[in-house]
Formats: structure tokens, C-alpha cells, sequence
């Protein structure tokens, strides 16, 4: 009886080993079992939250020098050829800020002189072309690409996170950046009634800035460079690691358990 | 009391056995490799930044094939015109589903396509179904083959768990993936407009 039992438990233990082998068939079944396993045993994004949905899927993070340009394609669908696109910033606080936005009839943001944020929406791609030049320490923070729509919410296409560094790029150009930051310092003093949230207000101040051509300087292809280091490790922790160690963890928890009821049933 | 010990130990190996199954990367459906097709070395060397986000649903208007031996020549066709004709570096394909069922590999789920445009093409992994399918459907098989692929690219960290599934009409000028085929994959969980 005894063994009969124990037997059936080692049984047990090879058909939970052999049900890898098995799980496309499941699969296939849309809905059905897959999210609930995915609570079960990960904390992974769980499709009925948009907001981890955003952030795991579409936020990539972007690092650059100090002077680099920032540049990327939001794509789109059709249904949105003829909408307006814009480029905003994302406080800690959640605020957003518009930097730039799509003309309906050019399809292009409009460029004042010395603005540092270029969209083009490219139909035949279905993308808008997000272009940000002489990225500073303070443009550090989340950004998002976004379709206005007319009666709800904007639509978020994707966001970035952008990480910049001190230190010159490739190719430093030290006349510019200095009357860049000379440029800065002035307007920084009326802005006094936005002190508490200067950290957010500050790339604003360089685009209303006054003209300085530091916009044609910086060559477009030159500055971006975006390093995929951080990225890559992530995906090495999840595919590799983090197997490795659940099946470390339930291997030795199934054993115990095994042993534990070995012992129990062979007991006197 | 050993009884209700094996009970816990019984339900405890089958909460694993699921946990596990999920975590797997080997368990996808067949895909019939590169050699196996015949295919002529990749000259492309674009990679794709696992995972990816969008899947884009195209098909390729040549010749239906519903025997492994008629879609094994279709694919070899496909890639002959994409590389011979077009200049491409490979067939531009990530996957191909014939109507014999199977998936074909293409490009694979590691290097980038050219399925979507300049844009689409990084961010996105183009499957297409080898046939014209604006006045048919598919056969049942090859969705199936299809569905499985995505959710093995899930499995694999190919795809995001929340990957959306778009028609190659959905971001190009064209009228891929045919009508019958459009309708039908706007029906799936994971297709978004």
C-alpha cells in the first residue's frame, strides 16, 4: 500500500517533468489557461493593467552624451495617418509637458529658431520621426510619442526613457556648448514663480531660448548612440537566471517534500 | 496523515509542473528549419532587439501550397524572388505558414525583416501565409500553425507576453493580408488596430 503510494508519487514527479514537452498544445487555447499562470508563479506585466503594459513593452531607455542627438521612430497605424502626433515629456509627478507637435498639412513640427524638438510624420513608413538635439544632464526623464485625438485621451505610441551623461560626445564643440549654457543662465531667473518644479521646466527654457544655431551644429546621424548594455543584461537575468533559480528552488522543494513523506510513510 | 502529506505533495507537483511548462523555451510546434527548405544562405546581419512588441500579418500572393512538398518549393520560390529578383539579402519573411500546416522558418525571430517598411520592420516580426487570400481563407491549419508560432516566440522571450498583432495593411498602402485573412486575424486576442 505503502509503496503503492510512493510509486505513484515518483510517478507524479516524472509527468510534471514531462509536461514541458507538452505546453504549445495549451498554448493554442487563447486566454485560457496563460494569464493565470503567469500570476501564479511570476510577477509579470498581466495584460489588465495598462500602465505596467506601457512601461515593460514600449519604454526604452536611451543613453547619451551631453550635446548627442536623440533620434527615433514612433510607429503608427493607418487609422492614425491623419492625426496629429506630438512629442511631450513625463514629470516624476506625472505631469506632461508637449515639446513639439505635427502641423496637419506639412506633417512636420514647426521649427522655431533654435528649438531643439523636430518631429516629421513619414505616412508611407507609418512613423513619426522624433529628432532632439543637444541633449543636456537636465533632459534626463521619461518622454512619449502621442496621437491627439479629437473627443479622448491622447494614445501613447511609445515612450522613452532618456538617460544623459555628463561629458562631451564624439565630436565636442566646446564655443557652442558654452553659449549654450550662457544662453541658459539668463532666462533662468524669471522663471522664478516655476521654481518648484524647475528640474521640469528647464528644457523648456532652452527651446524658448534665444536663437542660437547650436541646432545646425551637431550632425544628425553623429550623436546617437544608444547603448543596449543595461538592456541586454535584463534579458539575460529573465531568459537565463531566473529559470535556473525557480527550478533550483522547486527541485529542492519537491525533494524535500518527497523525503519528508518517505520518511513519514516508512515510519512504524 | 501520510495520505493528506502525498494529497499536498500531488497538488504541489502539479502547481509546478504548470509553473514550469509556461517557463520553457523549448516547447514550440515544428518549424521547418532553413537546410530542411533548402534555403540559400542569409546575406542580412540586422539584428532584432528581443522582445519584440508587434507581430504584422502579411500574405504573399504567389501560389497557395497545401503538401509539405509543394510549400518546401513555395518557400524556396519565395526567397529565390525576394534575393534574385528584389536584392534582398534573404526571403523577407521572418516566418512563412503554408497551408500544409507548418511554419517555415524565414529570418527567424533573431534578425530583422523586410515585411513592413523602414520603420515597422525593427520593431515588428513579419509572418505571411503563402497564397492569395483576399477572396479565401486560409485553411484551419494554417491559423493554427500560425497562433502556436506567436505563442512559442512568447515562450521563447521572442514577444512580449501583451505582443500586438497587426495586418500588414494596418501600416502600409497595401492590400495584404487579403480580405478573408484581415477578417480573420482581427478576431484574435492580440490584435490591435
Amino acid at each position: 500500500m505503502r509503496k503503492a503510494r510512493l510509486r505513484g508519487l515518483l510517478w507524479m514527479l516524472f509527468v510534471s517533468g514531462k509536461q514541458r514537452k507538452r505546453c504549445e498544445l495549451r498554448e493554442t487555447a487563447p486566454l485560457s489557461f496563460f494569464p493565470k499562470r503567469g500570476k501564479l508563479f511570476f510577477t509579470e506585466p498581466t495584460s489588465d493593467s495598462p500602465l505596467t503594459e506601457l512601461q515593460v513593452a514600449a519604454e526604452e531607455k536611451r543613453t547619451l552624451k551631453e550635446g548627442q542627438t536623440l533620434s527615433l521612430d514612433c510607429v503608427y497605424t493607418k487609422k492614425y495617418s491623419y492625426s496629429q502626433k506630438a512629442w511631450q515629456r513625463v514629470t516624476d509627478g506625472g505631469k506632461v509637458e508637449t515639446l513639439a507637435i505635427t502641423n496637419r498639412t506639412s506633417r512636420k513640427s514647426s521649427q522655431e529658431p533654435g528649438g531643439r524638438y523636430f518631429l516629421e510624420d513619414d505616412s508611407v513608413s507609418s512613423a513619426v520621426r522624433v529628432r532632439m538635439t543637444n541633449v543636456q544632464v537636465s533632459d534626463s526623464g521619461r518622454y512619449q510619442c502621442v496621437i491627439y485625438l479629437p473627443h479622448s485621451d491622447p494614445e501613447i505610441l511609445s515612450s522613452v526613457h532618456l538617460v544623459v551623461t555628463k561629458g562631451s560626445s564624439a565630436t565636442p564643440v566646446p564655443g557652442k556648448t558654452a553659449t549654450q549654457n550662457r544662453a541658459q543662465i539668463p532666462t533662468h531667473p524669471p522663471t522664478t514663480t516655476e521654481a518648484q518644479n524647475k528640474f521640469h521646466t528647464s528644457p523648456r527654457i532652452v527651446t524658448q531660448g534665444p536663437p542660437k544655431s547650436t541646432a545646425g551644429v551637431s550632425p544628425p546621424g553623429l550623436g546617437v548612440n544608444p547603448t543596449n548594455m543595461t538592456y541586454i543584461t535584463r534579458t539575460f537575468v529573465f531568459s537565463i537566471v531566473v529559470p535556473v533559480v525557480c527550478g533550483l528552488l522547486s527541485k529542492s522543494l519537491v525533494f524535500t517534500v518527497l523525503f519528508a513523506v518517505t520518511q513519514k510513510s516508512f515510519e512504524p | 496523515m501520510s495520505c493528506c502529506c502525498s494529497l499536498l505533495a500531488w497538488a504541489l507537483l502539479t502547481l509546478l509542473g504548470l509553473g514550469a511548462a509556461r517557463e520553457n523555451p523549448n516547447c514550440c510546434g515544428p518549424i521547418v528549419p532553413r537546410r530542411e527548405w533548402r534555403a540559400l544562405a542569409s546575406e542580412c546581419h540586422q539584428s532584432l532587439k528581443s522582445p519584440m512588441r508587434y507581430v504584422v500579418v502579411s500574405h504573399t500572393v504567389g501560389s497557395p501550397c497545401d503538401t509539405p512538398a509543394s510549400c518546401l518549393k513555395q518557400v524556396h520560390n519565395v526567397q529565390s524572388y525576394h534575393m534574385r529578383n528584389l536584392g534582398w539579402c534573404d526571403v523577407g519573411y521572418n516566418f512563412l505558414i503554408g497551408e500544409d500546416g507548418l511554419v517555415y522558418e524565414g529570418r527567424g525571430w533573431n534578425r530583422q525583416g523586410a515585411h513592413a517598411g523602414s520603420a515597422w520592420n525593427p520593431k515588428s516580426i513579419g509572418i505571411s501565409f503563402m497564397g492569395n487570400y483576399t477572396e479565401r481563407a486560409p485553411p484551419l491549419r494554417a491559423l493554427r500553425a500560425a497562433q502556436s508560432l506567436l505563442a512559442c516566440g512568447v515562450a521563447r522571450g521572442a514577444l512580449t507576453p501583451n505582443y500586438e498583432v497587426k495586418g500588414h495593411r494596418d501600416v502600409q498602402d497595401t492590400l495584404s493580408p487579403g480580405d478573408r485573412l484581415y477578417e480573420i486575424i482581427q478576431t484574435w486576442p492580440h490584435y490591435r488596430d
